[in-house]
């Protein structure tokens, strides 16, 4: 049987790693808003969908009696617009959402991550199909 | 709640027809809130979502054989078909590590349509669809971390080819 990838991590590293990897989606989705007009109807909504899995988390958080997540505006670096950047970034974030579940032991915050980790799966989706499109 | 949509009545079928057990179905179907966390309730769901598995692989191997996915998609629909093939594979090996026997394959009743279209995507998004909304209803269930972590990649991939195809369709995808 092979062990879970997040094998001996606590649901605070897990939640922690989860508002980071969230941030930088959030960071990059911000650049490619500014840089792509006709983009912007379409990464509103993928950042409304951030906030919210963000909201998620901090639920958790307090479900557990965990302290607040860092707030994502505070992490430092500077992205770009690059799609498949974008596309990656998503996909590291719903890989660690799909690895952290083993970790949570409760039924009902498995299934809330699991939702906003489907949500993921769907903007990554869409990005893909983007780049597939650009490539084109 | 009773399964009065077509699409609601399709997936109650799927699932009948691949032997879930009443107690999976009562879940899915909300008649109970939460089923105990104890092995019998990981095989339950592990059978139940290798019988939707089974149909899913077999709907696609229908319209593929019979070219019923339209021209340019054909490479999506392989490519989902060996998705839910390796779906199968990961929930066949979990069961057999647990001395769990398998559901076997079920007969799929083919596609109605004699040509490629949208009315085929849409039955394609039909199973996709419920696969994903049954991986979600049941994974917060799931007791053992094995199968937790390979339901979470699973479902993700359900969300994939549900995007997919319901982008091909013209639906909102976001």
């Amino acid at each position: 049987m092979t062990q879970p990838p997040l094998a001996g991590t606590t649901r605070r590293e897990a939640l922690d790693e989860l508002d980071r990897l969230a941030a930088g989606c959030g960071m990059r989705l911000g650049v490619v808003r500014s840089s792509r007009a006709a983009a912007d109807v379409l990464v509103s909504r993928f950042l409304a969908a951030l906030g919210r899995h963000r909201a998620t988390r901090e639920e958790v958080r307090l479900r557990f009696s965990l302290p607040a997540g860092a707030d994502p505006g505070s992490q430092p670096g500077e992205v770009d617009a690059d799609l498949p950047a974008l596309r990656q970034s998503l996909d590291d974030l719903m890989i660690a959402y799909a690895e952290s579940l083993p970790v949570f032991g409760d039924s009902t915050v498995v299934s809330r991550l699991a939702a906003d980790m489907v949500e993921v799966s769907r903007l990554r989706t869409v990005i893909d199909l983007w780049v597939t499109a650009e490539e084109a | 709640m009773t399964l009065s949509t077509p699409r609601r009545q399709f997936i109650r079928s799927a699932f009948v027809n691949a032997g879930a057990s009443m107690a999976v179905l009562h879940l899915l179907e909300r008649s109970v809130e939460a089923l105990p966390r104890n092995e019998e309730t990981d095989i339950a769901i592990l059978n139940a979502a290798l019988g939707l598995e089974h149909e899913a692989i077999g709907l696609y191997a229908d319209a593929l054989s019979r070219n019923l996915v339209p021209t340019g998609l054909r490479e999506y629909a392989v490519e989902f078909k060996g998705a839910h093939e390796g779906h199968r594979d990961t929930q066949v090996e979990i069961l057999r590590e647990r001395g769990a026997t398998a559901v076997a394959p079920h007969k799929v009743d083919p596609i109605r349509e004699a040509a490629a279209g949208d009315a085929v995507i849409r039955r394609l998004l039909t199973i996709e669809a419920a696969a994903e909304s049954a991986y979600l209803r049941l994974i917060g269930h799931i007791r053992t971390n094995d199968y937790l972590l390979s339901a979470g990649f699973i479902v993700v991939d359900e969300a994939r080819h549900q995007t997919i195809w319901r982008r091909v369709l013209g639906l909102s995808i976001y």
